[in-house]
């Protein structure tokens, strides 16, 4: 009797409890690619069973399984992209489930539904419809968006405020000042000038930053009447940099002394072009060498040997890992914006030094968010105040 | 002699020394295990993660100069994946050099691992323009690759099944000796949400260790030491855990040859002061 | 002739500009396949540029060589090697495995780029011997630093307590946080850069500011 009790026992169907707060929508801010599916944890999960997640053009199918993982993984708050990371996110597990329509084409409705499989049996939610959408607007990013519009309005105003007071503090930068004296050593010495602009292309900052430099440095090498060499990395760097320096000799009305070969290109391979340049260093012997721009590995290669060789270095760069190579070897290293700076201060054009005060009010913006969010945070966890707890999400969110 | 001479003594001093410190070592022989360090581990355990039968993108950014450096870790990392029955997609940002060395590489390991072409693995062709073909890959990957390396088309692939755009991946490793790792965060992550993990140089690594702690890359296996971390997550110690003697002799050579220059610098101060 | 040299460039770079900043706020397939329209853009004039590139090298060395300027032997090996290495390209097996530019690609380019990278070991020790001097406090930190990374970073400085989680925390913290910095500076002088070249107020690498 017993044993005919536990085979009926074992026949019976096993239902597995259905997670609360089932609810598919639309992915905000995505091109209409995927919809979300959300659901609170059950009061017990472990990880042999899973929750599975289908989609269906139509109510009735046919289904296709999309998403399935164990119950003890897929939170909410693993996916700050599209959750933030408030606290509300905690308890919650989410699918993203892909649209049926092809990219680009109209949107389709979709039906989806959540099964939860494991030791216990299996269960099924009722289906949801939804359709994922095309978005205008990335809504996540409304605080990037909003710092973007400010920072401009702020840069244009201090340039309307230094066009009117062309007399801006800007502190002093020993590697720039440097430079004059660097070219004035070269012309003594009888002896050309290296510069080089880094190995990134021309949609760089850094290699803007360091063509509109060689501009500066052309002037004052005309005016000197002495020899500048660019080796370059990469062919468009090279027309720029050849323009540039055509500008800056008729700058300086000496137009006649300007060789088009100055600038050349050498190989956009990182260590074929390091070869190169250091030959050219070693027979050459500059007596000055620039490195501004971006660098990588090589840093060490080109600026240790242009030390060998006992030329003034003048180094200025904004990638980090390069930096010490350059501190350790170079007489002077312009250190990270810096190098965006020289233009400005070595041109002293008001209107580019507006736009520099325009950085600084920017970074002081950003250290006083940093402290609010670092005092908002700390006292939210200590206090647990729902307005401090809501700042501290609000901060997490759009931070 | 001459003064310039008298100045090069020291500097190729210190270079026969090190030249010392790295050949013996070699020379010698033997292995090192290295525990994995939790950022390495970051890197393992969403491998570990995937489903099997789930693709996974490698960007293999790097070319023949970084080669002894990146391989060890090129090769434990494609180990683990064809371990987990994952499909491995390999793709490259960084030269037109980069991806004949990703081929020489994958195709060893394949043959290692008796991986298939198509349907274990599968190569792309080169994309130059940095930031350009991710946020391009992100909306459609057949845009600019709709064929791989050896010009099928991507469709006729079975490794590349399902997979539409770049957010098809549930994760990508980039292992690189230059700086795109820095293009994917800033578009494959930062953009499109793209999982990521990375490998690179020693010397980059540092550069990288903010983007762990905002959780943007997962894990971080930085040079040689991390490859040999990373082996020895794998169970497979390999190049690099051989290579682990001659670094850590070369490290503390290093060391001491920096101590014996401060050492020769108060002598040389000392004396300058007395006189 | 100056709206084709001025206007013409920094109308398009304003209008490039712009449209790609509001790009990355608008998700819509429409955005995306503008995006993609000037990314291609991007990748054919790179691949276009390797045209000038190779110009500019045959220009250079080829005058080097005919005024038997000082070191005119070795712009001779660059073109030589460079014809060579283009005349590969019609062999019957090209770029094919086993044919002369993967010969020369995996006996030699390999090779040579091993090397150089290889020599940054020596320089790097050359560097820190004589950086690395305890000159004042900063530079003995520095040189502490340095020493205990050096020895966190390898088996060897397991054997020592509490170097390696004291080489991590220094990566992990003092470092992270200097590097952050410097990357906040970065970031936003990258913004006022750009911002400078998009309205036209930086127009330096038109060549000159006119």
């Amino acid at each position: 009797m017993r044993a005919l009790a536990l085979l009926l026992l074992l026949q019976a169907p096993l239902w597995a409890q259905l997670p609360e707060g089932f609810e598919v929508y639309d992915t905000p801010g995505d091109e209409g690619s995927s919809a979300l599916a959300v659901w609170k944890a059950l009061p017990k999960e472990t990880a042999d069973a899973s929750y599975v997640v289908w989609r269906a053009p139509a109510k009735d199918g046919p289904w296709e399984e999309v998403a399935r993982f164990p119950q003890t993984a897929g939170w909410k708050s693993d996916a700050p992209q599209h959750f933030g990371t408030g606290s509300g996110n905690k308890g919650w597990h989410w699918a993203s489930i892909p649209a049926l329509a092809e990219p680009g084409k109209p949107p389709v409705a979709m039906w989806v539904k959540l099964g939860v499989e494991g030791a216990g049996g299996a269960a099924e939610s009722a289906p949801a419809e939804v359709t994922p959408v095309p978005n205008w607007w990335a809504w996540n990013k409304l605080n990037v968006f909003l710092f973007v519009v400010a920072f401009t309005c702020v840069t244009f105003w201090l340039i309307s405020r230094a066009r009117r007071d062309p007399n801006l503090f800007i502190r002093r930068i020993p590697g720039l000042d440097a430079m004059e004296e660097a070219i004035g050593r070269a012309t003594e010495m009888g002896k050309p000038i290296l510069y080089l602009n880094g190995l990134n292309a021309m949609d760089s900052i850094s290699t803007i930053a360091s063509t509109c430099i060689l501009g500066q440095v052309a002037k004052r090498v005309a005016a000197y009447d002495t020899t500048i060499s660019v080796p370059c990395f990469d062919p468009v760097v090279m027309g720029v940099s050849q323009e540039v320096m055509r500008e800056g000799f008729i700058a300086a009305g000496r137009p006649d002394s300007y060789r088009s070969d100055a600038a050349f290109f050498v190989t956009s391979d990182q260590f074929g072009y390091v070869a190169a340049v250091d030959g050219i260093m070693i027979r050459e012997k500059p007596a000055a060498c620039f490195y501004l721009g971006y660098y990588y590995a090589e840093s060490l290669l080109l600026a240790e040997t242009g030390a060998t060789t006992g030329a003034i270095q003048i180094a200025g760069t904004d990638s980090v890992t390069q930096l010490p190579f350059f501190i350790a070897t170079c007489d002077y290293t312009l250190i990270g914006e810096e190098l965006y700076a020289a233009s400005a201060y070595l041109s002293r054009e008001p209107i580019q030094l507006g736009s520099l005060i325009a950085q600084d009010w920017g970074k002081l913006f950003l250290l006083a968010m940093i402290l609010l969010g670092t005092v908002v945070g700390s006292a939210a966890v200590v206090f647990r105040a729902p307005a401090l707890l809501f700042l501290k999400d609000l901060f997490a969110t759009y931070s | 002699m001459s003064p310039e001479l008298k100045k090069m003594i020291p500097r190729w001093t210190v270079f026969g020394i090190i030249a010392l410190a790295v050949t013996i070592p070699l020379v010698v022989g033997g292995s090192t295990r290295f525990p994995a360090t939790p950022i390495v581990r970051g890197v393992y355990e969403e491998i570990e993660k995937l489903p099997e039968g789930s693709p996974i993108l490698i960007s293999s950014d790097f070319d023949p100069g970084s080669e002894a450096e990146l391989e060890p870790m090129m090769n434990a990392i494609l180990a683990h994946c064809w371990r987990r029955k994952l499909r491995v997609v390999v793709m490259s940002l960084c030269s037109a050099n980069s991806m004949p060395l990703a081929e020489e590489l994958v195709k060893k390991a394949a043959a290692e691992h008796k991986a298939e072409y198509g349907r274990d693995y599968a190569l792309m062709k080169f994309l130059p323009g940095g930031t350009a073909p991710i946020l391009t890959l992100g909306q459609s990957w057949s845009a600019i690759l709709p064929k791989d390396y050896y010009e099928t088309p991507v469709a006729d692939l079975p490794a590349m099944k399902g997979i539409t755009k770049l957010t098809d991946f549930p994760y990508m490793v980039c292992v690189a000796s230059v700086a795109t790792p820095d293009y994917w965060i800033l578009a494959g992550n930062a953009k499109y949400g793209l999982k990521m993990g990375m490998g690179c140089t020693a010397v980059m690594a540092t550069d990288y260790y903010p983007y762990i702690s905002t959780k943007q890359v997962s894990g971080l296996i930085g040079g040689l030491a991390g490859a040999a971390q990373y082996e020895a997550l794998v169970e497979r110690p390999g190049l690099a855990s051989s290579k682990m003697p001659t670094q850590s002799v070369v490290h503390v050579t290093l060391v001491l040859l920096i101590l014996a220059g401060n050492i020769l610098h108060f002598l040389t101060k000392k004396k300058g002061s007395a006189a | 002739m100056t709206t084709l040299k001025r206007t013409v460039p920094l109308g398009i770079a304003l209008v490039a500009g712009l449209v790609l900043i509001l790009q990355g706020f608008v998700p819509h397939p429409v955005s995306g396949k503008v995006l993609t329209w000037t990314q291609s853009w991007v990748v054919i004039i790179a691949g276009v540029s390797i045209l000038l590139g190779v110009g500019s090298l045959v220009q250079a060395h080829a005058t080097k060589i005919h005024r038997q300027s000082r070191g005119w032997f070795y712009s001779a090996v660059t073109l030589g090697t460079f014809g060579l290495t283009a005349l590969g390209f019609f062999h019957p097996k090209g770029i094919e495995p086993g044919g002369p530019l993967d010969w020369s690609y995996q006996y030699v380019m390999n090779e040579m780029s091993a090397t150089m990278f290889s020599i940054l070991g020596f320089f790097i020790a050359s560097a820190a011997f004589r950086a690395f001097r305890a000159r004042s406090v900063e530079a003995t930190l520095l040189l502490v630093a340095a020493v205990i990374i050096m020895l966190g970073q390898v088996p060897v400085g397991a054997y020592l307590p509490g170097v390696p989680q004291v080489a991590t925390w220094v990566l992990e913290v003092p470092t992270t946080a200097a590097k952050r910095a410097i990357i906040l500076g970065v970031a936003l002088g990258s913004i006022a850069t750009a911002l400078r070249i998009i309205f036209g107020i930086e127009r330096a690498y038109l060549g000159g500011s006119e």
